[in-house]
Order: structure tokens, then sequence, then C-alpha cells
């Protein structure tokens, strides 16, 4: 191997290492039978059945995963809509002040995007009445706002990819044009959406800043619990709960990318 | 042009198709995205009082009945003259700046290796980028608490192997700051990075050192300049976010660790001083309104240019 | 064209302004019903979005367009009888060869059973039957192209619009294609509009031609009056190859021209003038095939000649292409059958002699 590679190779190492080594070492320590970090216990699960017996935490992880499946829902819908207009549409009244509102979430810092929601909401409170309770509801629509944005570009760049021609021969073939989107454009662009309603659920579940400034009394989502235990020092459970994600995760990630081989296959058959 | 665009300005009925679509999205982006800017914009002209909400009304209504109104500078002035304000901005740029720099300096070869690796490695390794991705970015700030602490495992792993013979105060300082930004924002660094990689055409490569260039130059001369626009994005997309950061200061900063993001959320929730903490929020927002702007700008000239 | 036939497509007056740019400028076009038309241009002359003008994929900025008599100018292209086949065929991916067939005609609801019928028949008729569950990624270039021809025709249209229908085939298979294509249209009937680059694609195909340039169309006609009755520089440089030169007008009247043309030896008269000339600059135009290369003096006293050198020659296994510079300097590329198997006569730096017929000679304006 010449110096070139040597190189890459080590720091293609290093790279995995120090991604994964913090992740291998939470894994590890949610089984330390002991609550210290520096001392070892011994294998043990208790933190587990301390972690399932915990209702608040439970509560919490229901509420998120509620709100995510929402909030991922509505977004994918609402970004694809997005992403076509703005790869579709070349010019519409207000398209510069469009392609900002959609950048700008992907970028600006979410405690300014927090703040400024929770402030909506509160004038929006004193204006009309609603929302009189924040919670699920204004914890949802904010997730749902900048989720969108993520959708818009994932959508918006798969369909420049995507040649023109073939929504043009459905439109000649006889398909008016909402048609056209329906039969040949959104069945293209559908791993995309995928891809798109997976990005906004993660993005949602992990969300601690903006939930902390639009819930509510009662609305504890589980970043905002899991972040008010672990402010005081390291917390066991919580171990527990980062390694059964991991594991979800994993598992997710493994079944995605065993699909999209699948896929690949199928293709070279002649 | 597509004919798509055309077609749906042909009838009634396809134009009100057109117009759903527009306006559904932009409709609940102008409510809430860009109104609640506006309102922070209007509140940061207004005084805090003790009251729900706790700020003066923007309109208020005099004895005689007429609206009249109310705004004060007061609080830009309060910012202004408050020496803090000003260097936990330039310490949040730094900050986020130096770590935007090393996790590039990190992430580029990561990219690059990825990007050469024959294929079924390729795969591999790119879902090995993405699986962190997915994990919980507060777990893994979490994570480099029970490592960085005086008594956590990296401390204890340098002392049991005799390499240093005091604990290092790692956790709540600058240093722990950096290590977690860099942590968590290199998926987003590699990313973007990779995407460019991975187009870039090796003939062009194989052109260069045909024509005399050594393995260092055809890097300097070839690859480093077309992957600039993967640098650019990677950049962007760590640097203007970790500005405001607020998590990894929060969780591994120490006191002394400013950061603006940090500085707004405790103005809001703990003095409840909300004029003071827009206030904040709209110089932040002032000050990374170019880097934005430059941001779209480049995401629409890289969409074109793909089409 | 006689004045009993209308036409079957009228284009009047249309151009298409992209800004301050004029892709397509006031051109007007009759195409005859069951014609094999073609519109032939360099990438640039505006013959991709005339052609789309007509599918409906772009509106005109100005002008009309007619089919069989009714105006289409502003019909969207779902109502137009006209189907456009895309020179990246344009599959639907994610739908079977047999689904992509049927789809217009899924568009029109038309019956099930129907469908399954005319699909069969189709797949047939582009010699694809088997092909009916593979999807477009399992296809090769040729049967990809087959799938879309039978996408466009399965809908009966009165026009089928063909983008550069062979330009991504290789030789072979585009020669077989040509006539495969020739067949088709004969027996359904259909007008073709066929729009290329390939001018040999446009000469094999076509039943007339329009050379386009910059949005305007430079000549119309059939092939064979297109290649030896050019209207301008442009056109006889366009199509083929030819060799210009120089000349002066001496004397022109109803009988005959007489020029002066250094290159071709002095002084030359032409019969029957296809116009009086009036201009005293004048080009002359010869086809290299229409020049004959000879080491012996040719014979007949009538014929002009000139004498030169073979400074060049190139073999193509059914014709030689020789360059030859005469003893005034000129460069005439002259290129001949290969009808003797037998060892080349004319070599490199042999002295040859080149003649011509009068009437091979064609009178440009400068």
């Amino acid at each position: 191997m010449n110096k070139r590679s040597t190189f890459i190779f080590s720091m293609l190492c290093f790279g995995f290492a120090f991604l994964y080594i913090p992740i291998l070492l939470v894994i590890i320590y949610s089984f330390n039978d002991s609550r210290l970090v520096t001392v070892w216990g011994g294998w043990s699960i208790r933190w587990y059945i301390e972690l399932l017996n915990n209702e608040n935490i439970l509560n919490a992880a229901l509420l998120s995963f509620r709100i995510a499946a929402i909030s991922a829902t509505v977004a994918t819908i609402f970004g694809t809509m997005a992403g076509l207009i703005l790869a579709r549409l070349r010019a519409f009244k207000g398209r510069l002040l469009f392609t900002g509102m959609i950048a700008a979430p992907l970028v600006m810092p979410e405690v300014i995007t927090g703040l400024a929601l929770l402030l909506l909401f509160v004038s929006l409170q004193n204006l009309i009445g609603w929302p009189s309770q924040r919670g699920m509801n204004t914890i949802t629509i904010a997730h749902i706002t900048f989720s969108m944005a993520y959708v818009a570009v994932i959508i918006q760049s798969r369909l420049t990819e995507i040649n023109e021609s073939l929504e043009e021969a459905a439109l000649d073939l006889g398909a008016r044009p909402a048609r056209v989107i329906w039969d040949i454009t959104l069945p293209i662009i559908l791993p995309a959406m995928v891809s798109g309603w997976l990005l906004a659920f993660t993005l949602s579940l992990d969300d601690l800043v903006i939930s902390s400034f639009v819930s509510g009394p009662g609305a504890t989502t589980l970043p905002m619990l899991i972040f008010s235990k672990v402010r005081l020092g390291i917390a066991p459970d919580i171990n527990a709960l980062a390694t059964i994600l991991i594991l979800l995760v994993t598992i997710g990630v493994g079944i995605a990318g065993w699909i999209m081989h699948r896929q690949k296959q199928s293709k070279t058959i002649s | 042009m597509s004919g798509l665009l055309i077609s749906l300005d042909n009838s009634f009925r396809d134009r009100l198709w057109k117009n759903t679509i527009v306006a559904i999205p932009y409709l609940w982006l102008l409510l809430f995205f860009l109104a609640p800017f506006l309102i922070v914009l209007k509140i940061s002209l207004a005084d805090p009082i003790v009251a729900q909400p706790p700020f003066t009304p923007l309109f208020q209504e005099s004895e005689n009945g007429s609206f009249s109104i109310f705004t004060t500078f007061d609080n830009y002035l309060y910012l202004f003259q408050d020496s803090l304000y000003f260097v936990t901005y330039l310490n949040s740029v730094k900050l986020a700046f130096i770590s935007t720099i090393l996790a590039l300096l990190i992430g580029y070869p990561i990219a690059y290796g990825i990007a050469r690796s024959p294929q079924p490695t390729r795969n591999i390794l790119l879902l090995m980028v993405v699986i962190p991705f997915w994990i919980s970015f507060l777990l893994r700030v979490y994570a480099w608490m029970g490592i960085l602490k005086t008594k956590g495992l990296l401390n204890g792993f340098l002392l049991w192997t005799g390499i240093i013979d005091q604990p290092l105060e790692l956790l709540y300082t600058d240093t722990a700051v950096y290590i977690g930004m860099i942590y968590s924002y290199l998926p987003f660094m590699i990313l973007p990075l990779y995407a460019n990689l991975e187009k870039l055409d090796i003939r062009l490569l194989e052109a260069a050192s045909d024509l005399g260039a050594k393995r260092w130059e055809v890097f300097k001369d070839v690859t480093l300049p077309l992957s600039v626009p993967g640098i650019i994005a990677g950049c962007c997309l760590m640097f203007i976010p970790a500005i405001g950061e607020y998590v990894i200061p929060a969780l591994l900063g120490g006191a002394d660790t400013l950061m603006i993001g940090r500085v707004l959320f405790d103005e809001f929730f703990l003095n409840r001083d909300w004029p003071v903490a827009s206030a904040v929020a709209i110089v932040l927002v002032l000050l990374l309104v170019l880097p934005i702007v430059y941001f779209q700008k480049r995401q629409n000239e890289e969409l074109l240019s793909e089409s | 064209m006689n004045d009993n036939e209308k036409a079957f497509i009228e284009i009047r007056g249309i151009s298409k302004y992209f800004g301050d740019f004029a892709a397509v400028y006031k051109v007007d076009l009759d195409i005859k019903k069951g014609e094999l038309f073609s519109i032939l241009g360099a990438s640039g002359s505006g013959k991709t979005t005339l052609l789309r003008m007509m599918a409906g994929l772009e509106i005109p900025t100005e002008g009309k367009i007619f089919i069989d008599g009714i105006d289409m100018t502003n019909v969207p292209p779902y109502r137009r009888p006209v189907n456009i086949m895309f020179q990246n065929y344009a599959l639907f991916p994610h739908m079977t060869v047999f689904d992509n067939i049927a789809y217009g005609l899924k568009k029109e609801g038309v019956a099930k059973d129907i469908i399954q019928e005319r699909v069969s028949k189709m797949l047939t008729l582009v010699k694809l039957s088997e092909y009916g569950k593979r999807k477009p990624n399992q296809l090769s270039g040729g049967q990809s192209q087959r799938v879309a021809l039978a996408r466009s025709l399965i809908k009966e249209p009165k026009v089928l619009l063909l983008d550069e229908p062979l330009a991504a085939l290789d030789k072979k298979l585009r020669q077989s294609t040509q006539f495969e294509l020739i067949d088709i249209q004969e027996e359904l009937g259909v007008t073709f509009v066929i729009v290329t680059h390939d001018q040999e694609e446009a000469m094999t195909l076509s039943d007339r031609i329009a050379v386009m340039e910059e949005g305007e169309f430079v000549q119309i006609g059939a092939p064979n009056l297109i290649y030896e009755h050019p209207k301008n520089k442009f056109v006889a440089d366009f199509i083929g190859n030819i060799n210009m030169f120089d000349a002066t007008v001496i004397d022109s009247n109803e009988q005959d021209v007489s020029i002066h043309c250094e290159a071709l030896g002095g002084d030359i008269v032409l019969q029957k003038p296809s116009h009086a000339y009036n201009i005293k600059e004048i080009s002359v135009a010869l086809r290299p095939e229409k020049v004959m290369i000879d080491k012996q003096q040719p014979t007949d006293e009538n014929i002009d000649f000139v004498t030169g050198i073979v400074e060049d020659f190139g073999y193509f296994g059914n014709l030689s292409i020789y360059r030859v510079r005469t003893n005034n300097g000129q460069i005439i590329q002259v290129s001949q059958q290969n009808r003797i198997r037998s060892e080349h006569t004319i070599k490199w730096a042999d002295e040859v002699y080149l003649s011509w017929e009068s009437d091979s000679l064609i009178l440009l304006e400068s």
C-alpha cells in the first residue's frame, strides 16, 4: 500500500473508531450492574427492567413516537408538494421568498426557530384564543414546519435528476397534468418520499430545543425527559434507553440497506 | 421548459390544482415560519413587564381611545452596552468556526476513503456513517459526558495505563465542547463531501497523472478544486447551526463556555426576559443572514448545474 | 405539391422567443398527409423547439398551427391527435413494457380486453412479443426504441413526431431500423415528422426535407432536389461534401451563362441557366462524385478539364476520395466508386486530369 492509501486507510479507521467507541461504551455500560462509570459491577439487565417500569419514560416515549409519526406524515405531504413546485414550476409569484423559506430551516439554529414559534403561539393565543394549551399540538406543528423543508430539498433534488421527458411523454399520451403527477411523478419519487419520511421522523423524535420552547405542562417528550435527567449527571437507565434506540436504528438501517441491495440486484437481470 | 408547466395553465381545473398545490405549503410556511420571525422582531422592540405574556403590546390604547405604537430600542442598546453579549457572539462564532475546520479536516479523508472504496465495502461504510446520524443527537452527546468526566472512562483509561497521573479536567470545558461539536456534526460534514467526491470522474485524475502530475499534485490541482462545492455545503450545514448550538454547550460546556444559544435559552427561561431574548435572536439572525443567503445561492446553483 | 391537395399540417408564421432570443422565427410549412417529412438542422437550429410546438409541449410566441384543418396552436398535448417519440425514449421505468404501451389507451378509457388485444398486436408489429413483462431497464437500446415507437403508434395519431430517432443506435442497427421505420409508416399511413441533425438519416427516410438554420427554413424539397439543386451556399455545404469556387459572370441571357472561374480552368459556358444572373460575383459548386479523374486526358473536346497532382487520398472500401491540387493551386475533392477490384491505378503524386459534365456545375450566389 502506498503512502496515500495508508493515510486514507488509517483516517478511515480512526474516523469510524471515533464515531463508534462512545456508542459501544454506552451499550456496554447499560449492562453494568454498578451505577458508577468507573466501577464495573458485573453484567446485569437491571437498568432495562427499571426502564420498562418507569412510567414517565414510557409515556414520554409514546408521546414522542406519536408526534413523530404525525409530523413525519404531514411533513412528507407538504414537503413533496413544495419539492414538486420548486422543481417543476419555473416561475411563479413569490418564488424567491418560497425558496428562502425552504432553505432557511435547514441551517437556522434551533433556539431561534423555537423562540420564534413560541412567540407566535403566544400571540395567536392572545389574538384568537388558540392554542389555549401548548403541548402535543404545538410541538407537532413546529416539527412539521422544519421537517417539511428537509423533505422538500430531498424531493426537489430527486426531481431535478429525473428527465422531464417522462412527464412530457405522459402528457403527450393523453394524461392531464394532475394525472401525470399521480401516474408518473409520484411513483418514481416514492423512494425519495420514504427517505424523507424517515428523516422527518428521526428529526422529530430527536428534537429537544424546539420542543422545550413550544411545549406546555403535561407534554414532556422523550428528549426533554432525557435532557432533564442527564443535566444532573450520568443516569444508567438512560444507557439502557440509548441501547434500545441504537438497536432499533441499526435494525432499521440494516433492513433499508438490504432492500436497496435487493433492488439493485433485480436491475441487473436481463 | 417543462410541458407540465404550460399544461397546468391550460384550463380552470388544472390551474386550480396548480394553485392549491402551491398555496398549501406556501401558506403554512408564511404562517409558521415567516410570521414568527416578524413577531420576534416586534417583541424585541417591547419592554419586559410582569404580566402574561411578559412584554408590552405593540398597539396601545391611550386615554382618548386612539391607538399608538409603542416600540423601544432599549433591548438592543442593552445588548450593545453589555460587553458580555458581544464577547458571547464572538465566542460562538469562534467555537463554531474552529469545530467546522476540525470536522472538515477529519471528515474529508473519511469521505474520500469511502468514495474510493470498491462496491460492497462502500455501501457498508456509508451505512456505518449514516447509523450514528439516525441515533439521537442528545444521546450521543450524553455518551461523551460519561467519557470525559473527571471520574470518567477516558481519565480512567489514561490513569490505568499510566499515561497521566492526575485526571484531566475535560468535561465542562471548551475542549469538551469542541469534541462534542465535531462528534455530533461529523455525519453532516461527511455526507455532502461524499456526495461530491463520489461524482468525481477517475479519468480526470488519470489524465492529470498522464500529463505528469504527482499524486499530491493530482489532489491539489484536480480533486480539491472539484470538491469545493462539497466542502462549502458541508461547512455551511455545520457552521451556521453550530453558532446557535444549545445542547452541546449545555451538557459538555462549563460556566465560562459562552455560547449565544445558551444565553438566549437562559435569558428566556431563567430571566423571563422575552424582549431581550428576542433582541438576542434578531441580532443572531442578522449575523447569519449573509451565510444563509450564500448557502441558499449555492444550493440553487448546484441544483441548476445538475439538471 | 398540387393545389388540390390541402396541406395536412399547416404552420403559419410560427415564432418562439426565449427572452430576446428567437429560437424559431416566422416559419411557414405545409406537410402533406401520409408524408414522411424531415426537418434537418444542426443543434441550436431550432428544429427541436419547432417539433415541441407541434406536440404542444411549447406554446408559440406568435403564429398558428393547423392539423387536419383544426387550429391546434393552443391545444394542450393531451388533447392533440399528435404523438411524439422522444430522443431518449422516455419509457416509464416503473411500468412494464406492456403497461408502457397500454398507457395511452388507458388514458382514453379503452376497455381492458381491447387494450390486451391491441397491445399484443402492436408488440408483434415491432417484433417484441415475448417482452411484455420486462421493465425498461432490462431492454437494449434498439428494443427500447421499438417500445417507444409502439407506445406512440398505438394511439393511431394523425401525426407522429420523432426526435432524432436513430441517433442513439449504432451504425448497423441504424440502417435496419431506417427501413423498418419506412415500412411501418407506409403500412399505417401515418404522417411522420422527423427532426434530425444527420443528413444521411434525412435523405434516406424522407419524402421531403426542410433544412433549418438559426430558427428559419433555408430550403424545402425532396432529397434529390436539395442535394442536386441547393438554393444557396449554406445548403450546398451542409448536405454532403462539395467543392466551392469563386467565379465572375461574364454574360447572362436566356440561353446560357458565361462565367470565368480560375479554379476550373478559365471561361465556361453553362446551358439553360435556372435564372438570369445579374450579379458579378458568384460561387460555383461541384459535388465530388461528379468529377471524373483519370491519368489520360479526356478525348471529347467539348469537356472542360483541369490538370493536377494527387495530394492525398482516402480508401473507404467501396469508394475512394482524392484531394487533388490543380495547376492553379486549388484543391478539388473527388470521390469515385471503386468499380474495379484490382489494384489501384491512381496513387499519391500522380498527375491526373479532372473533368466533369457542364450541367454538374451549380451556380450559387456568393
